[in-house]
Formats: structure tokens, C-alpha cells, sequence
């Protein structure tokens, strides 16, 4: 196993103008054993099918093949398996030789496919995040695979697979820099390097295994366990003890993925946005420049609460939602880490948290309960809905974001920017509304962070819905340009409305005058004749 | 704004500048009735704004609107 070799730290890459397609016919071609790597499962399974055949006639028969038919079927076997081998080579060659791509100064185009042809050109300033992944064998080989991301939610825009580490790495300074909008003098291309990173955070194996220990898999292995054996006590059989097997089994895949998906942890930052790297056996780098998170949640599992630990996980518009382990470890930005750590995290993606006590605003959110520090909690008369957590459900606005929080045993806190909200929608049911409540929604990009403020009062709920509407429009027009290295004109600062103070004893009366005077400002605003 | 449910409410606001596509939609008892389904879309899957039963020319009106305005203000995600 070579899982204590560290990858080497990565140098200030330069952007390389050359890499650019001067031409439209200029096309670049993937690395020659790129099938080879991406096939290799399949390979290993046909060999292995192929081989156990021979491998158990050898078990069975006298030592040797059975050369008395046998003697007669080896050659064609033989034959046979050089057959596959040489239509797999063709096939990997073809799909070798039909994959071109070329990046412009504009757009990144990838062709590929033989019979069925694909053409995908994406454009560099619609970048949502790239990655660069090394599988384990494209590691030993030392190749890398390129994501580019756009926001489709689905599948990686454009997937570049594979390339030479170091080319990999200076195609993906070159896209940011032109995605970022940096010119580059094209007679000493070496000024502008990759922008210089500096670390933020490195995690220790020791954190992650113990993090891994105390998540939530350990509260269901102990109640799975305590459940089978007291029906094995009572049943007085020792059959369901069986049932341990494959639960241990489940357990340990989920052990294996957040110590994989942790382990190595590096989070660092740059001009070109947050860059966190990670992986035991694969190893993967992933870019996301600023303004392109959505959305951040920040949960602990009650096992850490002992340990004081949080994870980070962000809405991403090209990651997409799906379950499996690695759209899940894609979407995290911190696997475990201190108060500390998340705060200094937080810092990078929220680099204006809007408040004058960012620290008591985030720790009430953390950890904190009742209406303190800026937050709002559900009103007592509604405690029945959720006894526990009418207390730990609440929000709080900043200048710059709003924060939700909730969750009683699984403490959660989203944090949402102002200019990434998508919409917004308020909920009541019949039971919600005879206690005068109502959920409030904000929709962003698909991810594991779905911000919902739970049985918030009626009234302050209308307000912020409105309020929320205009604020978001306000943000959404002075916030960072698409390429975020261009220089930004400077918005009027005057047209946001303050974060509000709800403190309860503040009844919203004095709304509607102030609803008037915004409804000047177009977009997004709300009509108030709904009330 | 867009309003809809007996029992249980919902109320959503869609902000121009957020919308992504516009969508109008008919089926076989709408178009006997000459209504309409307008649906707007951002980029968040949970933008489920649908308005029903609109009539047909004041759908299509709608649609171009909507659009016309999106497009003024569409500013990235």
C-alpha cells in the first residue's frame, strides 16, 4: 500500500499560453494509455472470469491442465484469449485516437465517441469548479483527469481524462486565468503565474479515523447491535446474530469512505478561489472559484459534540446531488475540524461575514439555542411541533447572509449569501397554521445543503420573505463580476436594507411603508397585496 | 409571488433575474378549456412556480414578459 506517500506539494504552476488552440484546428489528444486506465476494472474482471475457468481445472485436475482433451482445446484457448486482447487494444486504441480536445481562449471543446460522435464545447467564464482526479492506477502512472464544471448539475461538463499531472495542472491554471479574466502578455507569459496558494488547514490521519469512529454510523451500529441481540435473547436463537455480518460489512464501507474521502485533508487559498485536496488511494484537487458556492452547511454528528467538531459541506452548481460517496465527498469542504478550523474556513467562502460579532453570530449558530446573539428561535407557543428543537430552530440575517439554523441532536447551520439565493417560498400546513408558523424555504443549486428556517413566527416570516427578496436583488446587483479578476464597479451601498433586529417585542408594523419604498427598486420585489 | 394550496401553503417569490427558462405547457382538458400552464425555472431544482390554468393568450403574453424581463436581468447564478 502506498498510502503514507504524500503527493509532493505543487508548485506555482504557470499558466501556458501554448496549451491554447491558436487555430480551430488545432486539437490535442488525451494521454495514449487514458483507456487502458479508465477500463482497467473491466479488464481485471474479464481476466478474472476468463482465468478461473483454467485456474479451478487446475485445482480439480491432476495438477496439470487435463492434456488429454485438453492437449486439443489450449491452443484454441490461448487463441481466444489473444483474440480479446487485441480487439480490447483496438477498442481502447480507437477510443484513444477519436478523443481530441481544444481549449480557445473562450470555450474548452471535447470530441469524442466513435460510432456515436460527441461534440461538448463549454464556456471558460461559465466555470463553476474544477477538478483534477488521480484515480489510483492514473497515479502510478502519474496522470490526472481534468472536471470542468459548469452548472448543469449532472455529470462534469467537460471531462478531460487523462492527462500528464503537470499538464493537467497547467491547463487548469490557464482556464482560470482566462476564466478570471487575467489578460496575458503574450511576450513574457512567465509574469503571470498560478495564483500563489497559501494553506489554510491540513488534517492529521489520527482526526479523521477518530471522526470517522464517532460519526453517525457508530450510533446505528450500536442501536443495529443492541437490536439483534436482545432478538437473539428473546427468540432464544442465535440466528439473527447472523444479520451482524452484513451490517458490520455496510459499516465498515462507510468507515472506509469518510477515512478515504478525509485522509490527507489540505485546504488552501487562492486568487482563483479555494482549493482543497484529499484522498488515501485517489487523490483529488478541487478548485472553486470565488462566488461560486451557493451555499455552505455546517453539521455535527452528536458523537463530536464531545470533540467539539464540525463538518463543512457546500452547495456547488456543477456538483450536482447525487448519493454516492463521491458527489458526497466532492460537496465537502471540511470533513472535520474544530470551531476554529470552520470559522477560518468560513472565512475564505463568506470573506465579509456582515456582522460587527461574526464570532458570537456563527457560535450561537453552531451550538447555540433561544433567541440570542442576532438569532430567532421558534415562538414557545409552537414548541409541540418539535419539543426538542423549538429551541435550536432559528435564523439570523447579516448584511451579507442569511443563517439557519436548526437541528437538535444533528446540529445543522446553513449559511446562505444573499446574492445566491434562487427563490424563496414560504410553507404552512394546516398544523403549522393554527400555531401561527410557517416554514420558510430557500431554494439554491441542488446539493447536500437545503437551507429551510423551521416554524418561524407568521409575521416576521412575511417580513423576511419580503425583506429577503429585495436584499437578495440588492446583493445579486453588486456582487462579483463573472470573471472575478476584473475590476468591479462599486454599487451603491445605500439602497440595502440593514439586517433587521427581530426581537420579538418589534412587531412588524411599521412594514408596509417601508415595503412602498422598495418597490421603486424592479427586480425581485414582491407585491404586497398578498398579505 | 406565485400563491397555491388549500391545506397546506405555499407562497414563492421568483426574482427575474433568477429565472432561467420559462415553460408553457397545455394538455388535452386545458386546451379544451383554452387554459394554460406557465412554469418558471431557476437553477435550483426546488423552484417547483407553476402558475395553472391561466388562459392561453394571457400565457403566452406572460411567457414573453417573463423572459423579456429574465433576460434584462440575468446576471450568472
Amino acid at each position: 500500500m502506498t498510502t503514507h506517500d504524500q503527493t509532493p506539494h505543487e508548485d506555482p504552476v504557470v499558466p501556458d499560453e501554448s496549451l491554447l488552440a491558436t487555430s480551430d484546428n488545432q486539437w490535442r489528444r488525451v494521454h495514449v494509455i487514458s483507456p487502458l486506465v479508465r477500463g482497467w476494472i473491466a479488464l481485471i474482471a474479464v481476466a478474472f472470469f476468463a482465468g478461473q475457468d483454467l485456474f479451478e481445472s487446475l485445482l480439480s485436475g491432476d495438477g496439470i491442465p487435463n492434456l488429454s482433451d485438453g492437449g486439443a482445446r489450449l491452443p484454441w484457448t490461448i487463441a481466444a484469449i489473444a483474440g480479446i486482447v487485441v480487439l480490447v487494444a483496438i477498442g481502447f486504441l480507437l477510443s484513444w485516437y477519436f478523443t481530441r480536445y481544444q481549449v480557445t481562449a473562450e470555450h474548452v471543446k471535447v470530441n469524442s465517441g466513435i460510432v456515436f460522435r460527441q461534440n461538448r464545447q463549454a464556456r471558460l467564464d461559465r466555470v463553476q469548479a474544477i477538478d483534477v482526479v488521480q484515480p489510483f492506477l492514473a497515479r502510478v502512472f502519474g496522470l490526472a483527469e481534468l472536471k470542468f464544471e459548469v452548472a448543469d448539475a449532472g455529470e462534469s461538463a467537460v471531462k478531460l481524462a487523462f492527462l500528464k499531472l503537470s499538464d493537467a495542472q497547467r491547463l487548469r491554471a490557464t482556464i482560470l486565468a482566462r476564466a478570471a479574466g487575467v489578460s496575458i502578455d503574450p511576450d513574457n507569459p512567465d509574469d503571470i503565474q498560478e495564483a500563489p496558494e497559501r494553506e489554510v488547514l491540513a488534517l492529521k490521519p489520527g482526526r479523521v479515523i477518530a471522526a470517522a469512529l464517532l460519526s453517525g454510523t457508530t450510533i446505528f451500529l450500536i442501536i443495529g447491535v443492541a437490536v439483534v441481540v436482545v432478538l437473539a435473547v428473546i427468540l432464544e436463537q442465535a440466528a439473527p446474530l447472523a444479520v451482524i455480518i452484513p451490517l458490520g460489512l455496510g459499516v465498515a464501507g462507510g468507515y472506509w469512505s469518510s477515512i478515504k474521502n478525509g485522509f490527507n485533508f489540505r485546504a488552501a487559498i487562492s486568487p482563483d478561489g479555494i482549493r482543497v485536496r484529499y484522498g488515501l488511494l485517489d487523490t483529488r484537487t478541487q478548485t472553486v472559484p470565488p462566488g461560486r458556492i451557493q451555499a455552505v452547511g455546517i453539521t455535527q454528528p452528536p458523537l463530536w459534540r464531545a470533540k467539539g467538531w464540525y463538518r463543512m459541506t457546500v452547495n456547488v452548481a456543477g456538483y450536482g446531488i447525487s448519493a454516492s460517496g463521491d458527489a458526497q465527498a466532492r460537496a465537502t469542504l471540511l470533513p472535520v475540524g474544530t470551531r476554529q478550523d470552520v470559522l477560518q474556513i468560513l472565512a475564505l467562502v463568506l470573506p465579509d461575514p456582515g456582522t460587527d460579532e461574526p464570532l458570537d453570530v456563527f457560535a450561537a449558530g453552531m451550538e447555540g439555542r433561544d433567541s440570542r446573539a442576532g438569532f430567532l428561535s421558534t415562538p414557545r407557543r409552537a414548541r409541540w411541533i418539535g419539543p426538542l428543537e423549538w429551541r435550536r430552530n432559528g435564523f439570523a440575517v447579516t448584511r451579507t447572509a442569511l443563517l439557519i439554523r436548526s437541528g437538535f441532536f444533528w446540529r445543522n447551520l446553513a449559511v446562505v449569501p444573499h446574492e445566491r439565493t434562487q427563490s424563496l417560498a414560504l410553507h404552512q400546513g394546516p398544523v403549522y397554521r393554527r400555531f401561527r408558523v410557517v416554514d420558510l424555504l430557500l431554494h439554491t443549486t441542488p446539493g447536500p445543503v437545503s437551507p429551510r428556517i423551521q416554524q418561524v413566527d407568521e409575521d416576521t416570516a412575511w417580513r423576511l420573505f419580503h425583506e429577503q427578496g429585495i436584499r437578495a436583488a440588492e446583493a445579486r446587483r453588486r456582487s462579483l463580476p463573472e470573471q472575478w479578476m476584473r475590476p468591479v464597479e462599486v454599487a451603491d451601498a445605500t439602497l440595502m436594507p440593514p439586517p433587521p433586529t427581530y426581537d420579538g417585542a418589534t412587531r412588524p408594523d411599521d412594514e408596509p411603508e417601508e415595503l412602498e419604498e422598495m418597490s421603486v427598486d424592479e427586480e425581485g420585489t414582491p407585491r404586497d397585496g398578498e398579505r | 409571488m406565485i400563491r397555491t394550496g388549500v391545506f397546506y401553503q405555499r407562497t414563492m417569490v421568483v426574482p427575474y433575474g433568477r429565472m432561467q427558462y420559462v415553460d408553457v405547457a397545455v394538455g388535452p382538458i386545458e386546451r379544451a378549456f383554452g387554459l394554460c400552464t406557465l412554469k418558471m425555472h431557476t437553477a435550483s431544482p426546488g423552484t417547483n412556480a407553476s402558475i395553472p390554468g391561466l388562459p392561453a393568450d394571457e400565457g403566452a403574453r406572460l411567457r414573453e414578459q417573463l423572459s423579456a424581463r429574465g433576460e434584462a436581468k440575468l446576471a450568472g447564478l
